[in-house]
C-alpha cells in the first residue's frame, strides 16, 4: 500500500529556463516619431500662450493639426487576425466545473518580434484560491506562450501591450 | 474547433498612444488532446531504473487512454532522465510542443521499500505545477503511478482523476447454453486481474461499495437466489439477508448505508431499500408494473429507475422514500439500466431503438438526451468516479465476444478494456482510499 504523498523534501528550484531578452526600447518607428512630433507641435503651440500679458489662445492656434489627429490603431481585420491566431492556440479545458461563467484576463507584453516578454494573470488572488480558475488561466497562458503571433511590425507601439480576456463559456455555447 | 457565439465577437482596441493597450475578447478555442512528455523516471541502479521506466509507461498509458492527452514519442526527447533530476532545460522541450512534462526519480532506501518523487512542469512558462514524494512498499509502484496519473490529469484538465480505481465485473466463459460466470476485479487499466468466485454459482450485477472494500452481487442459486456481500481484502462472502421472491440489481447509496434492490414476486417487481446496519427492508414502489434498475443520485436524495408503468419501459425519478415520482424519458424506443453520474449532472442509460442498442445520457430532468453508441447489443452502463467516462458491456455477434467498452461523455474515445475472457456487468469503484 502506498503511503500518503508528501511534497518533495527539496523541490527543484523554479527558475526561468531562459533569461528574458532585454526589453526593446526602440522609439524610432513611424508611430512614435509621429507622437513626438505631435507633442513638440503642441508644446510649440502652447508656449507662446503662456507669455505674461497676452490673452487667451485662439481656437485656430490651439487645435492640433488635422493631419496628425487621427489615431493610429490596429484595423478591424488586424485585430481579428490576432484573435484568430490566439484562438487556434487555446486548448479549452472543458471539464473544469463552473467553466461556463469564467472569464480570465491576461496582460501580455510583447517584444518587437512578436515573442512574449511578460504575461501576467489578473485576479492573482483567485488564481491561488480557485483551482478551476487556475486551470483555465494556465490554459490561456499556455496559449499565449506557445503561439507565435504574426503581427504588423509597423504598429508595434499599439500591440506591445495587450489585455486578452478568455471566455470559455462563450467558446462552449457556440 | 469550437464555434464561438456571435455575442462574444467584441474586439476592442484602445486608441493609439504610447501607453495604449489592445483589448481582445477570446471567445473560441480548440478542444484537442494536450501534448505531454513523460520521461522515464531516473533511478540509482538497474532495478530502480526499470521501475522508473515502468512507472512512466503506466502514466503514459493512463493519460493517453483518457483521450485528453497526446503523449509525445520518447524518441523525440533530448534530455535524459538523469539530467531531469534538476530543473528541465525547457528550451529543449518547446520545439516538440510539449506543453507539460512529467519527470521523476525512484530510489530504494531499503530492500522492501521505495521512494518515488514526481514533478509536473509547465513547459512554456517554465514553472513547476506539482511536486510530490511517495514512500511505499516495493510492490506498490503501480498504484503510485496511477496516483501520479490522477494528479497530472487533475492539474491539467481541472477534472477529478479516475486512474487509481478498480473495476469489478462478471467474467464469462464456456458455450452460451452452459455459461460459467465468475466475479472478477482488476485495476481500471486491466492490470492486477483476479477472480473472486470460482464459477460454481451464476453471479450477476456486482456493485462496489463507496468504501471500495466490499462488493454486493446477485447469486442465482437454488433453492433461493441471494444478494451476497464480499469483502475484497479477505475474500470472505456472506449473504445480506433473506428477501421474499427473487432480489437482484443491488445498488449502494452514496454513503454505503443502504442498498437498493429489485424484488420480483408473482410476476411483478418493485424497488426496495435495505439498510445494511439495521437489516430493515422498505418498499419504495407499489406499482403493478415492472419497476427495476434503481440508482441513487450522488447526494442520495433522489433515485432513478426503470418502469413500464406508462406502457413501455421508460425512466423515472423519485425521492429516496419513494415519493414524488416523475417520468423523465419521453423519446421513442425502450429505455433501461439507468445509472446516475457521480457528478450528478447526467444519467446514463441503455436505449433500444431502430433495431439497435445504444448507450445514452440525459440530464436528470430528461433534457438533452444524447446517444453515444450504437451496436448489436450495448448494455449495463456504469460511471467512472469523475463522471466523465462510462463503461458498458458490448456483445459482438460477428466475433461472438462480449467485452467491456469505455466511452467519453462527448461520444468520442470509445475503447475496449482488456479482459482475459468475455466480460459483462461492469461496476467502477471510487478512488481507492
Amino acid at each position: 500500500m502506498a503511503a500518503r504523498p508528501k511534497p518533495p523534501a527539496k523541490p527543484a528550484p523554479q527558475k526561468k529556463a531562459e533569461p528574458s531578452p532585454a526589453p526593446v526600447a526602440k522609439d524610432d518607428n513611424d508611430f512614435n516619431a509621429l507622437l513626438r512630433s505631435v507633442e513638440q507641435q503642441n508644446r510649440r503651440v502652447e508656449a507662446p500662450e503662456r507669455r505674461p500679458g497676452t490673452g487667451n489662445a485662439t481656437a485656430e492656434r490651439t487645435a492640433p493639426p488635422a493631419a496628425v489627429a487621427a489615431p493610429v490603431a490596429l484595423s478591424a481585420s488586424e485585430l481579428a487576425g490576432i484573435r484568430r491566431q490566439i484562438e487556434r492556440c487555446w486548448n479549452v479545458p472543458i471539464g473544469v466545473p463552473g467553466i461556463e461563467a469564467m472569464r480570465v484576463s491576461l496582460r501580455i507584453q510583447l517584444e518587437a518580434d512578436g515573442s512574449v516578454r511578460e504575461v501576467s494573470i489578473e485576479e492573482s488572488g483567485r488564481f491561488d484560491a480557485d483551482h478551476g480558475f487556475r486551470t483555465v488561466a494556465e490554459s490561456a497562458r499556455r496559449a499565449v506562450l506557445s503561439c507565435r503571433l504574426d503581427l504588423p511590425a509597423e504598429k508595434y507601439a499599439v500591440w506591445r501591450d495587450m489585455v486578452l480576456t478568455f471566455s470559455p463559456g462563450d467558446a462552449l455555447s457556440g | 474547433m469550437l464555434a464561438g457565439s456571435a455575442a462574444g465577437l467584441g474586439l476592442l482596441a484602445m486608441p493609439g498612444g504610447a501607453g495604449a493597450q489592445v483589448r481582445l475578447d477570446i471567445t473560441k478555442g480548440v478542444v484537442e488532446p494536450i501534448p505531454i512528455a513523460i520521461s522515464p523516471f531516473a533511478g540509482d541502479d538497474v532495478g530502480t531504473r526499470d521501475i522508473g521506466l515502468a512507472v512512466a509507461d503506466v502514466i503514459a498509458a493512463n493519460l493517453e487512454s483518457s483521450g485528453l492527452f497526446r503523449v509525445i514519442d520518447r524518441r523525440a526527447y533530448i534530455q535524459d532522465p538523469e539530467s531531469l533530476r534538476q530543473t528541465p532545460r525547457f528550451a529543449e522541450w518547446r520545439p516538440i510542443n510539449a506543453q507539460a512534462l512529467v519527470t521523476g526519480a525512484v530510489s530504494r532506501p531499503a530492500a522492501d521499500r521505495l521512494v518515488i518523487e514526481f514533478r509536473l512542469w509547465d513547459v512554456f512558462s517554465g514553472s513547476q505545477l506539482r511536486g510530490l514524494r511517495y514512500e511505499l512498499a516495493a510492490d506498490g509502484w503501480r498504484r503510485v503511478a496511477h496516483q501520479i496519473s490522477d494528479v497530472t490529469y487533475e492539474r491539467l484538465t481541472g477534472e477529478a482523476g479516475y486512474f487509481d480505481t478498480r473495476i469489478v465485473y462478471v467474467s464469462e466463459s464456456g458455450p452460451r447454453t452452459r455459461r460459467v460466470k465468475r466475479l472478477a476485479v482488476m485495476d481500471q487499466d486491466g492490470a492486477n486481474h483476479r477472480f473472486l468466485t470460482d464459477g460454481g454459482q451464476l453471479v450477476l450485477t456486482p456493485q462496489i461499495a463507496p468504501d471500495g472494500r466490499r462488493v454486493a452481487y446477485f447469486v442465482l442459486r437454488t433453492p433461493v437466489p441471494q444478494i451476497m456481500m464480499l469483502d475484497l481484502a479477505t475474500g470472505r462472502t456472506s449473504p445480506l439477508g433473506e428477501f421474499p421472491g427473487m432480489s437482484f440489481t443491488p445498488r449502494f447509496a452514496p454513503d454505503g448505508s443502504v442498498l437498493l434492490l429489485t424484488v420480483a414476486r408473482d410476476g411483478n417487481s418493485d424497488i426496495f431499500s435495505f439498510d445494511t446496519a439495521t437489516r430493515r427492508t422498505t418498499q419504495l414502489t407499489q406499482s403493478p408494473a415492472i419497476d427495476t434498475s434503481p440508482s441513487f443520485s450522488p447526494r442520495g436524495d433522489r433515485i432513478v429507475f426503470n418502469s413500464d408503468r406508462g406502457g413501455t419501459p421508460q425512466l423515472y425519478t423519485m425521492n429516496r422514500d419513494g415519493s414524488n415520482v416523475q417520468r423523465i424519458s419521453f423519446g421513442s424506443g425502450r429505455y433501461g439500466s439507468p445509472a446516475w453520474s457521480p457528478r450528478g449532472d447526467l444519467i446514463a442509460f441503455t436505449k433500444i431503438q431502430g433495431g439497435y442498442f445504444h448507450i445514452g445520457i440525459m440530464e436528470p430532468d430528461g433534457a438533452n438526451e444524447r446517444l453515444l453508441t450504437r451496436s448489436f447489443l450495448d448494455e449495463s452502463p456504469a460511471w467512472a468516479p469523475n463522471g466523465r467516462i462510462i463503461v458498458f458491456t458490448r456483445e459482438n455477434p460477428q466475433t461472438d465476444r462480449t467485452r467491456l467498452m469505455t466511452i467519453d461523455i462527448t461520444g468520442y474515445n470509445e475503447r475496449e478494456l482488456p479482459t482475459p475472457l468475455d466480460a459483462s456487468d461492469p461496476a467502477w469503484s471510487g478512488l481507492i482510499p
